[in-house]
């Protein structure tokens, strides 16, 4: 049986979900390898240029992310921004609570490069919660 | 808001995910219109309408809502 083609805001979030995969995962692998780079690298004109290689991921992560949420429908732009709200919220809260230990106690210092990703991941969490009750 | 386009979309023979299609709109908010769990737009309600070939007052029902 063959199954009818998905609506356009279906077909959206989707393809976002596949490209929001794609492109953590390459996050993950160019911040590594950048990492692994800069420490042989004396230029800060070179220096530079590599650091915009991570940085461009983020960017096109946050461009399909709000081109997703303005293609989707009216009851889903309103999830969206719900799940948008806890997950900033969340890691907003997580952050603040860890800098005061690293201001009070010496903790380690947080990475800062991973907020958004851990943005990402709390809202992905949270969208499939949202909707999973739909 | 109580509604009877469960019923309309089964009258045409369509699943939940056709309807999507030809309102253009996600199969969740069929899902969620269909349990009354939420209530559309003025735009939406009327292209339901439009495409069930009747009027929005006969195929949503507000009352007892303020």
């Amino acid at each position: 049986m063959t199954r009818p083609p998905l609506s356009t805001p279906d077909a959206a979030r989707r393809r976002f979900m596949v490209i929001q995969m794609v492109v953590l995962a390459a996050f993950a692998v160019v911040m590594i390898a950048t990492a692994t780079i800069m420490q042989r690298i004396d230029s800060p004109t070179h220096r530079w240029l590599y650091a915009a290689g991570p940085v461009a991921i983020l960017i096109l992560w946050a461009w399909e992310f709000f081109r997703m949420i303005r293609r989707d429908d009216e009851m889903m732009q309103v999830i969206h921004l719900r799940a948008v709200a806890l997950s900033a919220g969340l890691v907003l809260l997580a952050a603040s609570l860890w800098g005061i230990l690293e201001r009070l106690l010496q903790a380690p210092g947080l990475p800062n490069f991973l907020l958004l990703p851990a943005f990402a991941v709390v809202y992905s969490v949270a969208i499939i919660r949202f909707t999973s009750r739909r | 808001m109580k509604n009877i386009l469960r019923e309309l979309r089964k009258g045409r023979g369509w699943t939940q995910e056709e309807l999507a299609v030809r309102l253009d709109v996600s199969r969740q908010t069929i899902n969620a219109l269909e349990a009354g769990r939420y209530d559309p737009s003025i735009r939406l309600a009327f292209r339901i309408a439009r495409l069930f070939e009747r009027k929005a007052e006969d195929i949503f029902d507000d009352e007892g809502r303020p």
